[in-house]
């Protein structure tokens, strides 16, 4: 027994020894930046990553720590932004699940000097010193006039959305005055997601079955389309509005599946938020808290050359 | 007995060991590359690993007198949700007091606590199926009251809150550590707790000495739901949320807790002091594996790795003395 | 030399030393008993020989090969067949399923070749003159079944030696007789026995040559025509026991306890039952006969259906355990392992736990229990190497004992045992009737129930027999004897209340 916890010990240490690596001793000192997304399994913020990493390559001096919770716990969230204060990164960008439940944390980070910028969701009562974004209502509007013009201003309506969420309610709150304006066009039910693609599925599903004579879908969210068989049910008749332009989504729209897509600037959300920070550090400040990265309008015209720059930018630039 | 196995007896003290190894070593090897401050080991970190940890650690106390007596308990982490909502609820929307709502928190942990009871000793389901069952529908309860929504009590909660002149952010492990050294003392200097681990070693010879079994079992359930209640409403009030779908799949974490800190799911062997210390040896985890880049997601492979080392161990070197 | 032999055994468990060099042999097709107290090492021998345990010094030969078993498989695969006191068989198997249970024969691809292990069965069941269809499920035999199949299991391949353990404990007379005939049977046909029991009566039935065994050392072999019981008895223990006397009660004196109508469906039916201060009832039946149910429904562990119970000329509650102890009710139950032991708790809490179920404190003191529970163990001669050890590390005879001083400790007016001396050796065993007498002699009403015929007649005043849940008859211990009591445990069931 004590030989073996001997080997044990031994190779606990040695196997330590080999993961501690060698620490960097001349190099000159790299900002680090802590990026945090909503959460680990929402697909669209992959490309966030991509682009708050090239933006750290491009700057040189900056390191970008990429960490988020695994699903959508706001409370996890809160721990990571509070771990990464005491860590003491040198600037914090985030995208809040629920902006006013983080307040004061990201408040508590200022206090204690570290900048913090906000992305997608945001937390405006809170000291951050930026957000970029898309303006939600706006945005919401775009989709509501979207929707009114492809059923010529009246029919059936389900929205689609995710409780909780700050920028969805925006959005929703967008959606819903400007088909306040139609009392030709109803809205028969609004369905709460709960941020799962596969329950936006089986939604869609019962949806279809109990409103057969549906007129559109709007989701303010990517949920039905980031999956190829979340819509097979929906018949030809009924529209589809829809957030988000990450594939399958243009192929859907090719297909017919899908009538309109708004995109955000998934690269962006990386990017902006990154130069930022370093500006910030440099002595620059942004030029206005509120930052509106606008949205692209995504229709059956104009999505193979969507897809084609789309490509590019994932490639890098 | 070879004086490891002596020491390693004393449940308590070997897993104390065990955490202080494991501080030593993360702080040894997250030693930052320059500057003088360390990520890990400063007090703002401890207070995070406290505060996060204590979630579970109540609730651990609970779990450990459970499994102690011979049973165990699925439902903390719905509890813990339900109690966080009713006292949100009724005190964001309802617009009741403080102290009435805490109350109704507790309550919930009251009222789960004799359902479990009644299950299990009236219906007689075997408690994993008793506290499966009553997870689903204390959960259920949540969304069903809130309908996905939340509850903001920060909104009413004065800030830079200091009840009874302690920060608001230091009153889960304060709430923790009185409550591990308070149920120490029961489990251990009272009549009921020796009753407690004689249930959980030989059910039929406590029943043949006199012991009630169904007092004994009622009572074990019920503070396991009422302590998991004051975690829901600690968390409530010290993050402000009161929702339905907090603190979801904890309960592994919370036996996790129980078993690291010297719990034998056969029944008859434990420590409460020992499950906060194996309830911060997780915390401790956590924080640090987050530290790591692309360590986060061994976190759950290293919890059940550290759990089948305890208990192999435990059998090894406690059998051995023998 | 063909058969079985153990060469210089030894076995130490920590600081025990169980085995102190023991030597013996077994003749090739000879019925030999291995006799001993328990404590005597017996047991460990036989673990040692069934591969569960393995000796730290010497070797077992069997026909002259050098036996080194690595575990139960190999010892089935030598030809070593275990037959154990409890049934250590599966219930929810049949009664083919259990002698194959691990040696499943299989054909091709693993297949169980289920036909072939029926008719197996079937002969293995009529070479043993037992009328039982090989579908039988287990749960569903009877103890004595049980006990032959597990004989039939361990004959099932190339048996050489077949060892039994106690294996007459649970059986009736009738069934242990139906054992014997099948062991007579076995032996004349030269098959090697090994019989390890307590009962001399069985030995001297059954076999040709007795070892005994005592404090780990082997005392002596003994051809079955040259000695008698008083000679095994006195190897055993090492000197002359006194010979039993059954003292008389004191006359007049009061009843404690008093049963009128007990009912509790479907074991105890309208039982009656006096017993003085200073008196010692037997309470004689064949298994299922209803008399652990009735001690059991008198301490209060379950309700009665109707009926009284009077300790002192109070009326006990109904089904309160709390009732009865507070009342001065002591049990002590038949399983001492299943239903008196607490393993995960030391001695000394063991040794508190009755006084703790009455309830009268609600703090524990650590010294004071300390001490009372080291008192305890010096009181009653108990073995063990401290308080703040777990029941494992003791014998037999002495966990009895714990269990017996844990409610001696209370001093009961209403003394219940069952089966007291049950797997206890004849020197505890003694300790045990003399310490019931002295509570007898100190006042309290004492009920003992056995299935051990001697041992009812050596110690009890009065006799009350019963059988299926009724009192068949009274007899006081002059009137006792075999075939009297017997006669009432056997006669139909008087219905008449």
């Amino acid at each position: 027994m004590r030989k073996l916890s001997v080997a044990l010990a031994v190779l606990l240490v040695g196997a330590t020894f080999a993961c501690r690596g060698n620490s960097p001793a001349d190099a000159p000192r790299k900002y680090r930046f802590a990026v945090i997304p909503k959460a680990l399994d929402i697909p669209v913020f992959d490309y966030a990553k991509k682009g708050a990493e090239r933006a750290a390559e491009q700057l040189g001096n900056v390191e970008v720590i990429w960490r988020g919770p695994e699903t959508g716990d706001q409370l996890k969230q809160k721990e990571i932004l509070e771990a990464f204060i005491t860590q003491r990164v040198d600037g914090i960008a985030i995208s809040c699940l629920n902006g006013d439940f983080l307040t004061d944390a990201i408040n508590r980070a200022m206090d204690a000097g570290i900048p913090v910028v906000t992305w997608d969701a945001d937390a405006p009562s809170s000291k951050r010193i930026a957000f970029y974004g898309v303006d939600d209502k706006a945005a919401g509007r775009i989709l509501g006039e979207e929707a009114v013009k492809l059923l010529n201003g009246k029919g059936t309506v389900a929205l689609m959305t995710s409780i909780g969420a700050t920028n969805l309610q925006r959005r929703l709150d967008g959606v819903t005055e400007v088909l306040a304006k139609h009392p030709d066009i109803r809205i028969i039910e609004t369905f709460d997601v709960k941020e799962d693609t596969v329950k936006a599925a089986e939604l869609i599903a019962t949806g279809t079955n109990r409103y057969p004579g549906l007129g559109a879908w709007i989701s303010v969210g990517g949920w039905p389309v980031f999956t190829r068989n979340a819509l097979t049910p929906v018949p030809k008749g009924t529209h589809v509005i829809a957030f988000d332009t990450i594939q399958p989504a243009p192929e859907l729209l090719k297909e017919g599946k899908v009538q309109i897509l708004i995109g955000q600037k998934y690269f962006g959300w990386g990017e902006e938020p990154v130069r930022m920070l370093a500006g910030i550090k440099a002595g620059k400040m942004p030029a206005s808290q509120i930052i509106d990265s606008g949205v692209d309008i995504v229709r059956a015209d104009n999505v193979d050359a969507y897809v084609a720059n789309f490509k590019k930018l994932e490639e890098g630039k | 007995m070879r004086p490891l196995g002596r020491v390693w007896r004393i449940r308590e003290a070997s897993t104390l060991a065990i955490l202080l190894l494991e501080i030593l070593f993360f702080g040894w090897y997250l030693w930052p590359d320059s500057g003088t401050y360390h990520p890990f080991l400063n007090s703002s970190n401890a207070l995070l690993v406290l505060k996060y940890s204590s979630i579970y650690g109540i609730a651990a106390i609970g779990a450990a007198i459970v499994i102690i007596s011979g049973g165990i308990d699925l439902s903390p982490g719905a509890v813990i949700a339900l109690a966080s909502v009713v006292t949100g609820g009724l005190f964001v929307e309802a617009g009741w007091g403080l102290t009435p709502s805490i109350l109704a928190g507790l309550l919930v942990g009251v009222i789960s606590g004799l359902v479990i009871s009644l299950l299990v000793i009236v219906v007689q389901l075997p408690p994993f199926i008793a506290t499966l069952g009553a997870m689903g529908i204390i959960r259920g309860a949540g969304f069903i009251i809130t309908e996905g929504r939340y509850y903001d009590l920060s909104r009413l909660l004065p800030r830079g809150w200091h009840p009874l002149g302690i920060p608001l952010d230091w009153w889960p492990p304060v709430v923790m550590i009185a409550l591990a050294f308070a149920f120490q003392l029961i489990t251990h200097r009272l009549q009921w707790g020796r009753a407690v681990y004689a249930v959980g070693g030989n059910e039929t010879a406590a029943f043949f000495s006199g012991i009630s079994l169904g007092r004994i079992k009622t009572s074990v359930y019920l503070i396991s739901a009422i302590l998991a209640s004051v975690s829901g409403v600690v968390l409530a009030l010290v993050q402000g949320q009161g929702k339905a779908d907090l603190a979801m799949g904890y309960e592994l974490d919370i036996i996790a807790s129980a078993v690291v800190g010297g719990a034998s799911l056969s029944g008859g062997r434990g420590s409460v002091i020992g499950a906060v210390l194996g309830a911060l040896i997780f915390g401790v985890l956590r924080n640090a594996l987050a530290q790591i880049p692309g360590a986060t997601f061994y976190d759950r492979l290293i919890v059940g790795v550290v759990v089948i080392v305890i208990v192999v161990m435990d059998q090894i070197l406690v059998k051995r003395g023998a | 030399m063909p058969g079985l032999e153990f060469i210089d055994i030894r076995k130490s468990f920590g600081a025990v030393r169980a085995l102190r060099g023991v030597s013996l042999a077994v003749r090739e097709g000879e019925t030999h008993a291995l006799i001993g107290e328990n404590g005597a090492g017996k047991s460990t021998l036989l673990k040692i020989l069934a591969g569960i345990v393995s000796p730290d010094a010497g070797e077992i030969q069997l026909d002259d090969r050098r036996l080194s078993l690595s575990g139960p498989r190999d010892a089935l695969a030598h030809g070593i067949g275990m037959v154990y006191q409890e049934t250590v068989m599966f219930p929810n198997l049949t009664v083919a399923g259990n002698i194959f249970a691990g040696r499943e024969l299989t054909g091709r691809g693993g297949v169980l070749l289920e036909r072939e292990m029926r008719q197996r069965t079937r002969d293995l069941l009529a070479r043993l003159h037992l009328a039982l269809p090989p579908e039988a499920r287990l749960e569903h035999l009877s103890a004595a079944h049980s006990q032959l199949v597990q004989v039939a299991r361990a004959l099932a391949f190339d048996c050489r030696v077949l060892v039994l353990d106690e294996p007459t404990t649970s059986l009736t007379a009738a069934d242990a007789d139906h054992l014997f005939r099948v062991l007579e049977d076995l032996r004349d046909r030269g098959v090697t026995i090994l019989y390890v029991s307590h009962r001399l009566p069985e030995v001297f039935r059954l076999c040709q040559r007795m070892s005994v065994l005592r404090d780990g050392q082997h005392v002596g072999t003994y051809d079955r025509s040259a000695v008698t019981p008083d000679d095994i008895v006195r190897a055993m223990v090492g000197r002359d026991l006194p010979a039993r006397e059954a003292t008389t009660p004191p006359a007049g004196a009061k009843c404690v306890l008093r049963v009128r109508g007990l009912s509790r469906a479907p074991l105890v039916h309208n039982v009656d039952l006096d017993v003085a201060g200073g008196e010692v009832v037997g309470i004689f039946g064949l298994v299922g006969s209803g008399r652990s149910e009735l001690l059991e429904t008198i301490f209060g562990l379950h309700a009665a259906d109707s009926g009284e119970i009077f300790v002192d000329d109070v009326r006990l509650a109904r089904g309160s355990v709390r009732a009865a102890t507070r009342a001065g009710v002591a049990l002590v139950p038949e399983d001492r392992q299943r239903q008196a032991l607490f393993f995960n708790l030391v001695l000394r809490h063991n040794l508190v736990l009755a006084r703790a179920a009455l309830g009268r404190s609600i703090v524990v003191r650590p010294t004071e229990e300390r001490g009372f529970s080291t008192r305890l163990l010096e009181t009653w001669r108990i073995k063990a190497p401290s308080v703040d050890v777990t029941p494992d590390k003791l014998s037999g005879g002495n966990q009895q004992k714990v269990v017996l001083a844990r409610w001696l400790s209370i001093q009961p007016r209403v003394f219940l045992l069952d089966e007291p001396t049950k797997g206890v050796d004849v020197g505890a065993k003694d300790e045990i009737h003399t310490i019931v007498r002295q509570q007898a002699v100190a006042g309290a009403a004492c009920v003992v129930v056995s299935s051990d015929l001697p041992e009812v007649l050596a110690v009890a005043h009065r006799i009350v027999v019963m059988r299926e849940g009724r009192i068949q008859g009274e007899l006081t211990a002059a009137q006792a004897n075999e075939h009297t009591v017997m006669q009432l445990a056997t006669a139909p069931v008087r219905r008449a209340s």
